[in-house]
C-alpha cells in the first residue's frame, strides 16, 4: 500500500477513536498496537512497543514537567496568587481597560511560575470576572484578556509543554526555555497595547471607574513582601537555568521546594494544601505523559509507513517551487487548523516526527520553528471551536455567557497571536538572540 | 468487587505521589550536595527518569476513574443515547484491548527480562525488570477500570455526555 493511504488511514483511525470519547493517551496507544502488529511482525512487534513505552518518558528532562506543573499548584492553592493580584492591583491607577491590563500583567507573572495554561486561565477568571462583571465590562473586554493571558503559561517558562515539545523533538529543553521568553514577552505586550487601544476607542467595553488609593509607602512595602520573592523564585527557576548553575529539571525542583517554603512563610502551608497540590500535580503529570508514551512507537510507525520520508519529499519539491519560507508558512498554517479540532499535545504528536525532519534539511534552527509551533500551540488552547481554555474561561465566566460570546472574544487575540507569530517568522533573531549568546 | 478496585487505585496513585515527593526532595538535595559540599549525589538523575514511568503507571488507572485522561466530548453532546452508547463500547473495548497489550507482553517483557538477567547499561546497573514491571502491574488496574466502563455502558447505567473534558 503506498505511504499516503496508510497515513490517511492511520490519522482516520486516530480521529474515530477520538470522536468516539476514547482518551487521547488510549487512542495513541489502540493505533500504536494494531501498527505494531501488523508492521513490525506480530507479538515480536508488540513487545518491542511495550519496551518503547519506557524508552518514551524516561528522560530527565522529563522530569520537570510534574515539578513546573507543582509550582503552579502550590501557588494557587496557597493564596499566593490571589495576594500577588491584590498587590497589583493597587499600583494600576484609573487606566482603560484597567482589570483586562491587570490580567495580562497577572497573567505574565502567573506564566513565569506555572507551567499550566488552563489552571492560570481558572485561576485568573475566578478572581477578575467578578470585578469585570459588577464594573459593566463587555464580553470582548473581560473573557478575551484573561483566555488569552492564561495561554501565556505556555509561552513563558516555565512551560510544561515546551519541555515536552523539546523533548519530542530532541532539542536543548534549557536553551528552549530560554528562547521562548522573548516572544512570551511580546505576546503580553501586544495584548496590553491592544487594550489600550481599543478601550480608548470604544470606552463602554470596559466603563472607567474611581480606584481606590493607597498610600505609596503600603504599596511598596506590600510589594517587597508578596512581589519581590515570586521574582525570586522566578529567577530561581530562569536564572540558574540560564546561567547553567542547574539543569531545567534541578531548577524545576529548586522552584517548587521555593513555592513551598513561601506557602509556609505566608501561613498558606498546610497538609491538605500540600497534599491537593501534590495529587492535582500528579494527575496532570500522569495525563500528559500517558499520551508521551505512545511517542516513540509512534514515530518509529510512521518512518516505518514511509510516510515521513514521502510529506519530506513533497515538502522539499515545494520548496524548489515556493521557497522555503512559503513552506515554513503552509506547516504553520496546517498547525492553526489542526489546533480548532485537537489539543496540543496530540497535534505535538503527530506532527514533531514529520516536521522536524523537514526543518533540519531546509537548514532551518529547529529552536526558531519550535518557538513559534508552541505559539501556535498556545493559539490551539483557545481556538474555536474546540480550544480547550474556551471551557475553561465558560466554566468561570458569568452566568449565561453562551459559548459564541466566548468564541467571540477570543478572535481578536487570536489575531494578536498572529501577529506575533508573523514578526517570529520575518525576525528569527528575535527567538534565537538570547540562546545563541550563551 | 468494585470498592476493592477503587481502594487498589487509590493505594497504588498514594504510591506515585509518595514516590514524585521523594525525587523532588532527593533533586533539590542532590544540587545542594553538589554546590555546597562537592559530593552529587549520582543515582539521584537515574532513579528519577525510572521514577517517572512508575508514576505514570501507578496512577493512570485513578487518573482514569477520576475523568483526568483528556478526551474529546464535545460531539458527543450531540449525538442520541443510543448512538453514545456505541461511542462508549467502542471506547471502552478499545482501552480493553490496550491494556490487555499492557498486561500480556508487559508481563512477557518483565519476565523475559528477568530471566535473562538484563541490566539498564547507565551507570546503576538497575535490573530491567524493576523498571518495567510497573507496566503490567499498572496495566492489570486499568484493564479492570475500562471492564467496569464497558459493563457501565452496556447496562446504559452511565451517562456517557455530561463530563466536561479536563
Amino acid at each position: 500500500m503506498e505511504w499516503y493511504w496508510l497515513l490517511t488511514l492511520i490519522f482516520g483511525a486516530f480521529l474515530a477513536l477520538m470522536l468516539a470519547g476514547l482518551p487521547i493517551a488510549f487512542a495513541f496507544m489502540a493505533i500504536n498496537i494494531v501498527c505494531a502488529w501488523l508492521f513490525w511482525n506480530g507479538a515480536a512487534g508488540l513487545h518491542q512497543l511495550v519496551l518503547s513505552i519506557s524508552d518514551s518518558v524516561t528522560h530527565f528532562s522529563i522530569v520537570s514537567v510534574p515539578l513546573f506543573v507543582l509550582m503552579g499548584e502550590v501557588m494557587f492553592r496557597s493564596g499566593i496568587a490571589s495576594r500577588m493580584m491584590d498587590v497589583l492591583d493597587s499600583w494600576f491607577g484609573r487606566l482603560p481597560g484597567r482589570l483586562a491590563l491587570l490580567s495580562v500583567a497577572g497573567g505574565t507573572v502567573f506564566a513565569g511560575l506555572t507551567g499550566s495554561g488552563s489552571a492560570a486561565t481558572a485561576m485568573l477568571g475566578k478572581l477578575l470576572v467578578p470585578d469585570m462583571e459588577r464594573r459593566g465590562y463587555r464580553h470582548a473586554m473581560a473573557l478575551g484578556p484573561i483566555m488569552a493571558s492564561g495561554g501565556l503559561a505556555i509561552m513563558i517558562p516555565p512551560s510544561a509543554l515546551g519541555v515536552l515539545l523539546a523533548a519530542l523533538a530532541q532539542f536543548s529543553v534549557g536553551d528552549f526555555l530560554i528562547a521562548i521568553i522573548v516572544p512570551g514577552l511580546m505576546m503580553s505586550a501586544a495584548y496590553a497595547i491592544y487594550v489600550v487601544l481599543r478601550c480608548t476607542l470604544q470606552p463602554d467595553l470596559a466603563p472607567r471607574y474611581a480606584v481606590e488609593r493607597v498610600a505609596l509607602g503600603r504599596r511598596l512595602k506590600l510589594t517587597a513582601i508578596y512581589i519581590f520573592p515570586l521574582f525570586c523564585i522566578m529567577f530561581l527557576v530562569v536564572g540558574l537555568m540560564f546561567l547553567g548553575i542547574a539543569t531545567p529539571t534541578e531548577s524545576a525542583a529548586l522552584g517548587a521546594l521555593g513555592t513551598f517554603v513561601l506557602a509556609a512563610a505566608y501561613g498558606g502551608l498546610s497538609w491538605q494544601m500540600a497534599k491537593a497540590s501534590v495529587m492535582s500535580s500528579l494527575r496532570i503529570t500522569v495525563m500528559l505523559l500517558m499520551i508521551i508514551t505512545g511517542s516513540t512507537a509512534f514515530s518509529q510507525i510512521l518512518a516505518f509507513t514511509g510516510a515521513t520520508s514521502g510529506l519530506a519529499q513533497i515538502a522539499t519539491s515545494g520548496k524548489d517551487v515556493l521557497g522555503p519560507m512559503t513552506i515554513v508558512v503552509i506547516m504553520q498554517a496546517i498547525l492553526i487548523v489542526m489546533g480548532m479540532f485537537m489539543e496540543p499535545l496530540s497535534i505535538m504528536m503527530l506532527t514533531v516526527p514529520i516536521y522536524f525532519p523537514v526543518i533540519k534539511a531546509f537548514g532551518y534552527n529547529e529552536i526558531w520553528f519550535g518557538a513559534i509551533m508552541l505559539l501556535n500551540m498556545e493559539m490551539a488552547t483557545i481556538s474555536p471551536p474546540f480550544g480547550l481554555n474556551l471551557f475553561v474561561m465558560k466554566g468561570v465566566a458569568p452566568r449565561g455567557t453562551t459559548m459564541g460570546q466566548v468564541y467571540a472574544a477570543s478572535i481578536p487575540f487570536l489575531l494578536l497571536d498572529l501577529v506575533v507569530m508573523a514578526l517570529l517568522l520575518a525576525f528569527p533573531q528575535l527567538i534565537l538572540w538570547i540562546p545563541e549568546r550563551n | 468487587m468494585l470498592r476493592w478496585l477503587s481502594a487498589c487505585e487509590d493505594a497504588l496513585a498514594a504510591l506515585g505521589a509518595a514516590i514524585f515527593v521523594f525525587i523532588t526532595l532527593s533533586i533539590c538535595a542532590e544540587v545542594v550536595l553538589r554546590y555546597g559540599f562537592n559530593s552529587p549525589l549520582s543515582w539521584v538523575v537515574e532513579v528519577s527518569e525510572y521514577a517517572l514511568l512508575w508514576m505514570t503507571f501507578l496512577a493512570t488507572a485513578w487518573v482514569l476513574r477520576e475523568g483526568g485522561h483528556v478526551r474529546v466530548d464535545i460531539l458527543m453532546q450531540l449525538l442520541p443515547p443510543a448512538a453514545l452508547r456505541v461511542c462508549g463500547l467502542l471506547s471502552a473495548g478499545s482501552g480493553i484491548v490496550a491494556s490487555l497489550v499492557l498486561v500480556v507482553f508487559g508481563a512477557n517483557a518483565t519476565w523475559t527480562a528477568f530471566v535473562r538477567g538484563s541490566f539498564k547499561s547507565t551507570g546503576l546497573d538497575i535490573p530491567t525488570w524493576m523498571v518495567i514491571i510497573v507496566i503490567p502491574v499498572g496495566g492489570m488496574l486499568l484493564l479492570l477500570r475500562f471492564l467496569r466502563l464497558f459493563v457501565e455502558y452496556y447496562r446504559r447505567s452511565r451517562d456517557f455526555g455530561v463530563e466536561t473534558y479536563h
